[in-house]
């Protein structure tokens, strides 16, 4: 067990996200940078999928009531899995900012709170999942699994080119004309201060030359870029709705979405087109 | 909004969740959307496996499970919408129960079904600034559709009753209790 020492202003239980039950409204979920909590298992002996801390806004503090290998991956300067014994208090810096906004915790074992339609991630809109399905507080004891025999294997995250996010057109593709999606490649986007983990709303010129009134709500999914009636994106992100009545002009790539949640308010955002390969 | 086409995308979804590396088919208004995993099938293969499927002698969807929701008629929309429809209190809470309903489509918070179609008379566009926080339970309209508030959340519908039936519990299976294509009745109760 580890207990919540001092809390940042917003830490919950994430794991690889609740799937199944997109027919129920129910959100993915899930941590917002999947490769930074991928890393952070491999680093522990986790299975990629043990639930981690997704912790943001500040710092903190954890004591350890057991002996336990853990490690700090995200906005971090460089990840370095340690050992806390029985009684260590091990101080967390804040997300540093350059690096991005999330950082993920993992202790050896994983985080054991009970599953909840499959997963163990947070859903705080619907207060169900990960702890008590809520934000972490000062005082909370948190329960970690049982340690695995597995060595750590340090999971290597895809390396990218460049720092455009990739974007996939469709599927509301008669929506939009060829002028639309060339106006979202051209923009140079900031992140909003309106972002969370629903969605992150994009600050920029507008989209014109277009009437994108609400239509018939239809399935989405995180990373899915709705635009408003005004011309604006915004991004859906993993507590997202299910469905949606605005139109989606394309879908960022599922190997970027991480990388895109890790920028801050007023952080730059430009968009690049992929394809499905044939 | 059309009843026979949601139908025919409810039986869709059913077939397509068989196919190989699909993962969710869920059924909309005139879609289906599937999320499939594109390690185990890729983009182009699983479209050739899905487009000989839509043909106009779809199947569409048989099952109809009817729900009855007892609704205390006294939401803080509910003068508004007699003043802005032009009918009595009374006509509203009676063209509101007086239909069975379909739900088309469950999403915007887990367990939030859709249901069409509204009485003519009672379709007004969703309101101007939408409230905070709605209640959860809150029974309401909006389009010529209308909803119930599984939880508490913002919302832009106006509220005309409410009902103790609980729309989601995390904890059953299926965790909604309405589904895609589900009939619902509503009868006014005092409680």
């Amino acid at each position: 067990m580890i207990e919540i020492s001092t809390a940042p202003p917003f830490a919950t239980v994430q794991d690889l996200g609740r799937f199944g039950h997109r027919a129920s409204g129910v959100p993915v979920s899930g941590a917002m940078d999947p490769d930074s909590m991928r890393l952070a298992n491999s680093l522990v002996g986790n299975p990629p999928d043990a639930a981690v801390i997704e912790w943001a806004l500040g710092g903190g503090s954890l004591i350890f009531r057991r002996t336990l290998q853990y490690v700090v991956t995200g906005a971090v300067r460089a990840p370095r899995p340690m050992t806390a014994r029985v009684g260590d208090t091990v101080a967390l810096a804040p997300p540093i900012h350059f690096f991005g906004r999330f950082i993920y915790v993992a202790v050896e074992g994983g985080i054991d709170v009970p599953m909840v339609l499959g997963s163990r991630s947070t859903y705080l809109p619907g207060a169900f999942g990960g702890y008590k399905g809520r934000i972490l507080r000062a005082g909370d004891e948190i329960p970690v699994g049982a340690s695995g025999a597995s060595a750590p294997t340090p999971w290597t995250p895809p390396a990218f080119e460049s720092d455009a996010i990739r974007v996939i057109f469709g599927p509301n593709r008669a929506a939009f004309t060829d002028a639309h999606r060339e106006q979202l490649l051209a923009t140079e986007y900031k992140v909003a201060q309106a972002s969370d983990r629903m969605g992150y709303r994009l600050d920029g010129d507008p989209l014109t030359g277009g009437e994108w009134g609400t239509r018939l709500s239809e399935p989405v999914c995180p990373g899915a870029i709705q635009i408003t009636a005004e011309g604006h994106p915004i991004v859906l992100m993993a507590d997202g709705p299910t469905v949606g009545g605005y139109p989606v002009i394309g879908v960022v790539h599922s190997a970027d979405l991480g990388r895109f949640a890790q920028r801050l308010p007023n952080e730059v955002v430009r968009f690049v087109e992929a394809t499905l390969a044939p | 909004m059309d009843a026979g086409l949601a139908a025919l995308a409810r039986g869709l979804a059913a077939r397509l969740r068989a196919l190989p590396g699909v993962q969710e088919a869920v059924p909309g208004y005139a879609t289906v959307t599937l999320f499939y995993d594109p390690a185990a099938v890729d983009y182009h293969a699983l479209g050739a496996m899905v487009t000989p499927m839509l043909t106009p002698e779809m199947a569409p969807s048989g099952s109809a499970v009817e729900h009855v929701i007892p609704v205390r008629y006294d939401g803080p929309d509910l003068q508004d919408v007699a003043q802005r429809t032009g009918i009595t209190v009374a006509r509203v809470i009676e063209l509101h129960h007086s239909r069975v309903y379909t739900v088309y489509l469950i999403g915007f918070v887990p367990g939030f079904a859709y249901l069409g179609e509204l009485d003519p008379a009672l379709e007004l566009p969703r309101r101007d600034q939408p409230r905070t926080r709605v209640p959860a339970g809150s029974v309401a309209i909006a389009g010529r559709q209308t909803g119930i508030y599984p939880l508490q959340t913002a919302g832009g519908w106006h509220l005309i009753g409410h009902t103790s039936t609980p729309m989601f519990d995390p904890l059953a299976h299926p965790p909604a209790t309405l589904a895609a294509g589900d009939r619902v009745r509503f009868v006014p109760s005092s409680e």
